[in-house]
């Protein structure tokens, strides 16, 4: 369990974020922002 | 009895390929007779003491123990429902997840994120996992543990979820 990341991705913009989110999504995965 | 025959109807929804892992952490609950993939080697002491001791909790300890888990694994603060009949954690809307933050501190606006990962598709996992890998530079062992976090928390989830229900 201590090497699970806890995030994909750190402090990004949100346009990145979003970009990976959108990524993710159009191969059955679902991420989120926080 | 009541949590066996819950983790037996929680696991009945997860794909044959996902279920050697929860067969192998709780051996007594699924025997030969449930499926028959079932691994033949036994389970160390460890986790047959771990299966035990979940086997004693009641609803009340075992929703602590989710809460507790999620906690552990960065995941609290997350909504776990079913995706698409499968036992992975649904995510709430990027919005609504946002929503709270804005409304303590409007004037100060996020500028900067952090993605998580919340469910995927099992049938699309492997095209998860190369995404994930690529977006993130991981290895493939840690993707795998956190795939399998994710299916550990869901499946504790769905067994609490039935037992209350």
């Amino acid at each position: 369990m201590e090497n699970v990341p806890k995030e994909l991705k750190k402090e990004i913009s949100k346009e990145d974020a979003e970009a990976i989110v959108a990524t993710l999504k159009a191969v059955g995965g679902v991420a989120v922002l926080e | 009895m009541a949590l066996q025959s819950g983790l037996r109807r929680a696991i009945s929804g997860v794909p044959l390929r996902h279920r050697s892992a929860a067969v192998r952490a709780f051996p007594s609950t699924f025997s030969n007779r449930h499926f028959s993939e079932a691994p033949s080697e036994e389970a160390s002491l460890k986790i047959t003491a771990l299966c035990d001791s979940l086997c004693e909790l009641n609803v009340i300890e075992m929703n602590q123990l989710v809460t507790l888990f999620k906690d552990k694994v960065g995941l609290a603060g997350m909504d776990m429902q079913p995706q698409m009949g499968m036992p992975m954690m649904a995510a709430p809307a990027a919005g609504a997840a946002a929503a709270p933050a804005a409304d303590e501190a409007p004037a100060a606006e996020k500028t900067t994120f952090n993605v998580k990962l919340a469910s995927f598709d099992a049938a699309s996992k492997i095209k998860v996992i190369k995404e994930i890998r690529a977006i993130t530079g991981l290895g493939l062992k840690e993707v795998s543990s956190l795939f399998l976090v994710l299916c550990l928390v869901n499946c504790v989830h769905r067994v609490s979820s039935l037992l209350l229900s």
